[in-house]
């Protein structure tokens, strides 16, 4: 096959090529390798997310809130919790140092048992929105079972939810809360005859007896939500075997082969220019042959690069490759076969290699952010979606995003090989028609 | 072996090649002259098959270029003017590929491509990259490539352009022995010396048309055998000087010529002594004295009104 | 000393050079704006700006009364997503299909006997197909949930209250539920969460966490430095065609070459910068800070350092190919690391430490603090330090380069 001798040679030349191998390997993994301390598993596994640190306001709260609220929050594996004093938390909010303060009220605890508006604050950094817009929303969360509960009880016993009901037995809870025990257990056991103290236990118990039976019937039957979450993430907060870097690879993997495609089949051009091509054309080497070689040659190329990439992401950074022994093979050639046949086109159609050159890079940065290569799929707007689907690296990402984050069967569900493939026969009946007119023309000399 | 007649190539409204025929005999080092321009390279490359002819015809070996490229292609093999070679390979992989590409494998190819090393005098070099070589061992190369398949003719698009005197004498060489050994070659230079010294027959070629056609001596012929006397005369003495030698046998005044007096003579080494001695008498010097025998220069000059390399 | 004559040439060579090709216009403005304007439309939806049409969730509800009604109530108006009910069931594949090609950010199943089990213990769940990763499709979750937890809060509240007081959980405690009263507790809570962003968001009336804040002065800084990087090769080959020898032979000194080729990069980097910052400033309606001097130097000191990098690669670099593998590999790995792809708060805090050790890092903290923080010159200082220190390196190793090895 004469065809093969074009891509036998092609490839001969990409591997002696500097600055082609520069494009397509060792830039991509210099990025992977940066994306992959950023996002990934981190080296050989060793997690590298950092928590977002959070200042806790200490004016006027006691300890005993002080640690729950730190447990709590740490508990999520979101944050990391210091507490300091209002003026040093709004230095460190404003000056990066941590991603949010939540500023509870001085008088949290008396507000509390008199019954009194809670006003919680969150100050955030303006340099980290993204991490103090989660701070936000994790507090918003945890704050709606007690807004709940204070709505049901207030419903059914407005009577103890009165600002200012008792002064005396709500600054004795109080006392309590602030730590002193001991000195409100001792008055309690020595006050047999202090009238106060009967009150003070006949409400408690009251109150205490309320709550729990609130407690149940909130815990009791009642609508029942079953949740199927599709993302590669789970928003309950980050769980050891999710790497976010599944995700990223693939995507920026693609970002790079669709670059090295495009200089790939760009070379119909400088062999145009140096002469070859000419020389090809009185050879016996038909135009089916030569455009079939050249894309082979291009596809060749890609997928050696989306290997090299994705064994260093499985080797440095854990990623999944899936546990289908044909998905992933399949997803990287159909991307790679697709990819040579639009970049070959794209370049059948410029009349020399700077125009290919330059409206191949527009392509791909279009395709690149429309096609969800910039930013995951899932994050793009409606209409974004609707036209990167008409790219054929909407479905590689599709592809790989099945493969490695949800680790399914492509064989299974194979739209997106399908599309893969269709679009790979269309770009090459493309190219071929386009090289023969381009023939035709003269335009090849 | 090569039947040209009447070809026509143009693009858009420029006739590039405007009627041309002639025809080239198996074996025949056949060159095609013509400043930068003048048509050749379109001619070489209608007659490659690589460009469609827009009238006229043209066959190889009884092949039409239209009708039947397929045919034509295998028994033709280019040198193009440009170094039409993958730079980034070493030689052996350039003729390994192109080896391949018309069919060839295994100790076949092998021996072909060691022979044409040997040939070019590459075969230290071949496994350096070619865009390591001098600008006489590309060109030798080049050539060598269009050889591989064995070629029944071969076209030679200016293939000694930019490159030192030594080395093109080199190629000068490989082609004359290549002429020799039965290969139909179709040369084509600007370069004058290198028709001359090379070629069985010429066709001067001058936008688009065929401006001459022979071997070198019936080119030679045309512009006849007279010598080319110029030299420098005061324009006060043209009269006297015309009056004085338009009556001889021996000589034909021409008239100012690119700002100098002008003589046609049978025989310039006898004439100039007169000369001399009618200018000493006038109280002149001979000045910027050029003598020049008939050559193709002075054909083209003839033909086209401007020189080769204008 | 300095030759003001042929420094005037030879910087009105290379920028002729530069605005007489449409290539390098195309990458030099059309495409930093192109790319601007898209990643701020891509990035709309995380900074909470508007984006295109709504997402659609999907709720599939064969039965219907009041109890549906209520549930979906929270959810019909939502400034996120748009409900599509309807009442015929849809397959599962149908729907993860749907949510895989992001026809729908989420899908509700609502089960036929919702009404008649509700507060029994054998009813059958709610189902919810969502996606986390979509600001949509979690904001219809947790619209979900609150409405869910406000019916299981009123049922609990209607268990406690039961007729019957043997099933009643508290007994003796029998008495009516006052839903007016609920309601006004739930609709304004006692303890609620109020959130402030600090910096100059509080005297400033702007929605600082607007994606162009980053994106635009991002693309910016990324797309100077690119095309100075890329503009590399042309010393390079002015270095081998030996014009850069010509010069030598003329009068020109290699002070004058240095400072010619630095204010010549500059000067391109300047006139990009600022047609994006104006187009920025209109397009996105972007705020850059009170601090106008701490602007002029972010942007000076940009161009300069990508000027004087330009310089040295193209000093360093054997082969206009070389110049261009090296340019852009240098350019990507500067701008991934220093935060101009994604922002930098988001990676582990030692790639932060890195990121802001390299200029990008540095250029894009400056631009975020004074949009964000308000900061002035005296603030930004630590780090317009280090931008100028990158620039001093950049340029004494060019001018090195040049003067022992560029020339040969």
């Amino acid at each position: 096959m004469r065809m093969l001798q074009v891509v036998r040679k092609d490839l001969l030349r990409f591997f002696r090529d500097r600055r082609a191998l520069v494009v397509s390997l060792v830039l991509p993994l210099i990025i992977t390798f940066i994306m992959g301390l950023s996002f990934g598993g981190g080296v050989f596994g060793k997690k590298g997310i950092s928590a977002i640190r959070i200042v806790g306001v200490t004016d006027g709260i006691p300890q005993m809130l002080r640690d729950p609220l730190t447990e709590g929050l740490e508990e999520t594996g979101f944050f990391s919790v210091t507490w300091a004093d209002s003026n040093t938390a709004d230095e460190m909010v404003r000056g990066g140092e941590a991603a949010a303060a939540i500023v509870l009220p001085d008088d949290l605890v008396e507000r509390f048992f008199q019954f009194e508006p809670i006003r919680i604050r969150v100050w955030k950094d303006p340099g980290s929105p993204l991490k103090a817009g989660i701070v936000e929303q994790v507090i918003e969360r945890s704050l709606s079972p007690i807004q709940a509960g204070e709505a049901v009880y207030a419903g059914l016993w407005p009577e103890d939810i009165q600002p200012q009901r008792n002064q005396e037995w709500t600054s004795t809870l109080e006392s309590y809360f602030q730590g002193d025990v001991q000195s409100v257990w001792k008055q309690w056991k020595q006050a047999d005859e202090d009238p106060f103290w009967d009150i003070f236990q006949r409400e408690f118990t009251r109150i205490m007896d309320r709550q729990a039976a609130l407690s149940d019937a909130m815990e009791g039957p009642g609508v029942a939500l079953e949740v199927e979450n599709k993302a590669m993430t789970d928003a309950e907060g980050p769980q050891d075997d999710v790497n976010l870097f599944n995700y990223f690879l693939p995507t920026f993997s693609v970002f790079f082969l669709m670059f090295g495609v495009a200089a790939a089949a760009r070379d119909f051009h400088r062999e145009r220019e140096m002469g070859t091509l000419n020389r090809q054309l009185l050879s016996p080497l038909n135009d089916r042959d030569f455009v079939l070689g050249k894309w082979m040659a291009a596809a060749i190329q890609g997928s050696i690069q989306l290997l090299v990439l994705f064994l260093a992401g499985a080797v440095l950074f854990r990623v999944n490759l899936g546990s289908d022994p044909w998905s992933l093979p399949l997803a990287v050639i159909l991307t790679c076969t697709s990819a040579a046949g639009f970049f070959l086109l794209i370049t059948l159609v410029c009349r020399t290699e700077k125009v290919a050159d330059t409206l191949s890079t527009i392509t791909v940065l279009a395709a690149a952010m429309l096609g969800g290569n910039m930013m995951p799929v899932d994050q793009l707007p409606d209409w974004v979606r609707s036209v990167g689907q008409y790219f054929f690296n909407y479905w590689a990402n599709v592809s790989f995003s099945r493969v490695m984050v949800s680790d399914e069967n492509l064989l299974a569900t194979p739209q997106p090989l399908l599309m893969l493939g269709g679009s790979t026969v269309l770009f090459l009946v493309a190219s071929l028609v386009a090289y023969r007119i381009r023939r035709a023309k003269g335009g090849v000399l | 072996m090569i039947q040209i007649e009447n070809l026509v190539k143009k693009f858009g409204s420029i006739r590039a090649v405007d009627g041309i025929s002639f025809s080239v005999q198996k074996g025949e080092l056949f060159g095609l002259l013509g400043p930068n321009g003048a048509g050749k390279t379109t001619t070489i490359n209608v007659l490659s098959t690589l460009l469609p002819p827009d009238g006229g015809t043209a066959s190889i070996g009884g092949y039409d270029v239209a009708g039947d490229p397929s045919a034509v292609r295998r028994l033709i093999g280019i040198v193009p003017q440009e170094i039409a070679l993958y730079q980034d390979l070493p030689a052996r992989d350039n003729l390994n590929f192109w080896g391949r590409l018309y069919g060839m494998s295994g100790k076949a190819l092998r021996m072909r491509v060691e022979e044409l090393l040997e040939m070019a005098d590459l075969r230290q070099q071949a496994g350096q990259k070619v865009e390591t070589y001098s600008g006489g061992m590309k060109r030798r190369l080049n050539l060598v490539v269009g050889l591989i398949h064995a070629p029944e003719v071969l076209y030679l698009d200016e293939p000694t352009v930019g490159i030192d005197a030594q080395a093109r004498g080199r190629i000068l060489e490989l082609i004359k022995e290549l002429s020799g050994s039965g290969l139909t070659v179709i040369y084509t230079t600007h370069y004058l010396e290198e028709a001359e010294h090379l070629c069985d027959r010429i066709g001067v070629i001058d936008r688009g048309s065929m401006v001459a056609l022979g071997d070198k001596e019936e080119l030679i012929d045309q512009v006849g055998d007279q010598d080319h006397i110029r030299f420098h005369l005061p324009t006060a003495r043209i009269d006297e000087f015309t009056r004085a030698f338009s009556g001889r046998q021996d000589c034909v005044v021409s008239g100012v010529v690119r700002g100098k007096m002008e003589l046609l003579a049978t025989d310039g080494a006898r004439l100039l002594p007169d000369l001399q001695s009618w200018m000493t008498a006038q109280g002149e010097q001979l000045e910027q004295l050029e003598v020049e025998r008939p050559n193709l220069e002075t054909l083209y000059l003839n033909l086209t009104g401007r020189g080769l390399r204008e | 000393m300095i030759n003001f004559g042929i420094l005037r040439s030879l910087v009105a060579l290379r920028l002729l050079r530069i605005l007489r090709d449409r290539t390098s216009l195309i990458w030099l403005l059309i495409m930093p704006m192109v790319f601007s304007f898209l990643m701020g439309q891509l990035m709309g939806d995380w900074g909470g700006g508007s984006a295109g049409s709504l997402p659609r969730c999907l709720v599939v509800a064969p039965g219907s009364g009041a109890e549906v009604d209520s549930l979906l109530a929270p959810l019909q108006d939502n400034a996120k997503f748009r409900l599509d009910r309807r009442d015929t069931t849809i397959a599962e594949e149908v729907v993860r299909d749907w949510l895989d090609r992001s026809r729908i950010t989420a899908a509700l199943y609502i089960p036929a006997d919702f009404a008649e089990t509700l507060g029994d213990s054998t009813a059958a769940p709610l189902r919810l197909f969502y996606d986390s990763d979509r600001l949509s499709s979690q904001t219809v979750r947790t619209v979900l949930e609150e409405s869910i937890l406000r019916g299981n809060a009123i049922a609990a509240a209607r268990r406690l209250v039961r007729e019957d007081e043997s099933a009643a959980l508290l007994p003796g405690e029998s008495r009516a539920f006052d839903e007016a009263t609920f309601e006004r507790w739930w609709n304004d809570p006692r303890v609620f969460l109020e959130a402030e962003t600090l910096g100059r968001v509080e005297t400033e009336e702007f929605a600082l966490t607007r994606a162009s804040q980053h994106v635009g002065p991002a693309y910016i800084i990324f797309f100077v430095l690119m095309f100075l990087m890329m503009s590399a090769k042309e010393l390079v080959a002015e270095r081998k065609d030996r014009t850069l020898a010509r010069l030598v032979a003329s009068r020109a000194s290699t002070l004058d070459l240095v400072l010619g080729y630095f204010l010549a990069g500059m000067s391109v980097g300047l006139i990009q910068a600022g047609i994006l910052l104006v187009l920025n400033s209109l397009a996105f309606g972007l705020d850059y800070g009170d601090s106008v001097a701490g602007l002029v130097l972010v942007v000076l000191l940009t161009a300069g350092v990508a000027s004087a990098a330009s310089i040295l690669l193209g000093c360093v670099a054997r082969s206009t190919a070389q110049a261009d593998g090296l340019g852009m590999a240098v350019t990507m790995t500067m701008a991934a690391v220093g935060g101009l792809w994604w922002p930098l708060e988001i990676v582990p805090e030692f790639m932060q430490t890195i990121g802001k050790a390299l200029p990008t890092g540095q250029a894009i903290t400056i631009f975020h603090d004074l949009i964000g923080r308000g900061y002035g010159v005296a603030e930004l200082s630590p780090l317009l330090l280090g931008l100028t220190l990158w620039f001093v390196v950049l340029i004494s190793l060019a001018t090195w380069r040049l003067r022992r090895h560029a020339l040969g």
